[in-house]
C-alpha cells in the first residue's frame, strides 16, 4: 500500500480508537485517572468520593487507544499489496466521522438533561 | 480559600487561552475553505500544509491553556457557582470540553495526511480530507462561541 495510503487508513482507525476510548468510561464502569483539585493530587478510580475532574485522564486513554491503533494499523498495511480503493476510502471517512459525530451527539443528549449537583459553600465565600 | 494548581495565574491563563483560541478559529476556517477549494479544482496545496501546521499548533496551545486553567474553573467556577445558578452554563460548558478533545484525531490526520497526499493526484483521499477539515471547523466555531457564552456568565 501507498504511503498516504496506509497513513490516511491508521489516521482513520486512529480517531475513530481515541473516540471509543475517550468516551468508553461513560458506558462501562472502569477505573480512570481522577485529577483531585482540592487535593492536589490524583486517584484512579470509577467515581471519587471528593470533587474530582476524570478530563484528564479520559484524554490519556483516548490518546493511549490512538497510539496503539495508529501502531496496529500500519504495521497491518505495511504488509498489504493492494492500493486502497475509492470505496475503502470513503468507507473509512464515513465511519470516523459517523464515530466522531455519534460521541458528539450522545454528549449532547446526556449533557442537556443533566442536573448538576453544586459544591457546598465555603464559609469564605463572598457571592459576586 | 483552597490551594489550587495554578489558581493564581488563572485569568492570565485564561486569556492565553482565549488568545490561541481566536489564532486556531482563523487556521481552521481558513484551512476548510482552501480544502473545499481541492474539490472545485484549486489546489494551494503549499498554503494548505501551512494551515494545517497552524491548526495543529494552535490547537495544542489552546488545549494546553485549557487543561491548566480548568481544576481553578472546576471548582471556583463551576462547583461553586454555575452548578448552583446557571447549570445550562455548565452543561455548555462539559460539551465543549469534550468536542474538543474528540478534535484530536481529525487535527493530527490533517497535520498528517497534508504533509503525504497530494489532492491532485490522491483523488480518492480528498473527501475525507475536506470532510475532516469540515469537522474540525465546526467543532471550533462552537468551542469558541459556548467559550464566549459561559465566560460571560462567570469567569475565573
Amino acid at each position: 500500500m501507498k504511503r498516504q495510503d496506509a497513513l490516511y487508513v491508521a489516521m482513520c482507525v486512529g480517531a475513530i480508537a481515541f473516540c471509543i476510548a475517550f468516551v468508553l468510561p461513560s458506558f462501562v464502569t472502569m477505573p480512570v485517572a481522577w485529577y483531585l483539585p482540592l487535593d492536589r493530587g490524583w486517584e484512579l478510580t470509577a467515581k471519587p468520593t471528593v470533587l474530582g475532574l476524570d478530563f484528564y485522564g479520559r484524554c490519556a486513554q483516548g490518546l493511549a487507544g490512538w497510539a496503539i491503533a495508529v501502531i496496529a494499523s500500519l504495521a497491518v498495511t505495511k504488509r498489504m499489496k493492494s492500493d486502497l480503493s475509492s470505496r475503502m476510502a470513503g468507507l473509512l471517512a464515513a465511519w470516523t466521522i459517523g464515530m466522531i459525530v455519534l460521541c458528539i451527539m450522545y454528549f449532547v443528549w446526556t449533557l442537556v438533561f443533566r442536573v448538576p449537583t453544586p459544591a457546598p459553600l465555603p464559609t469564605w465565600y463572598i457571592p459576586r | 480559600m483552597p490551594d489550587i494548581f495554578l489558581g493564581g495565574a488563572a485569568r492570565l491563563l485564561l486569556v492565553l487561552h482565549a488568545l490561541a483560541a481566536i489564532a486556531l478559529i482563523g487556521s481552521t476556517t481558513h484551512h476548510a475553505i482552501i480544502s473545499w477549494g481541492y474539490l472545485r479544482g484549486r489546489f494551494n496545496v503549499r498554503l494548505g500544509r501551512i494551515y494545517a501546521a497552524t491548526i495543529a499548533a494552535t490547537y495544542a496551545i489552546t488545549f494546553g491553556f485549557g487543561l491548566l486553567v480548568y481544576p481553578t474553573f472546576r471548582y471556583h467556577v463551576r462547583a461553586l457557582y454555575l452548578d448552583r445558578y446557571e447549570k445550562w452554563a455548565s452543561n455548555l460548558f462539559d460539551m465543549k470540553e469534550n468536542f474538543a478533545a474528540l478534535g484530536f484525531g481529525p487535527v493530527i490526520a490533517l497535520l498528517i495526511l497534508s504533509r503525504v497526499m497530494n489532492p491532485k493526484e490522491d483523488t480518492h483521499l480528498r473527501a475525507g480530507y475536506i470532510a475532516f477539515a469540515f469537522l474540525l471547523c465546526a467543532i471550533v466555531w462552537f468551542d469558541l462561541i459556548s467559550g464566549l457564552v459561559i465566560t460571560n456568565v462567570r469567569g475565573v
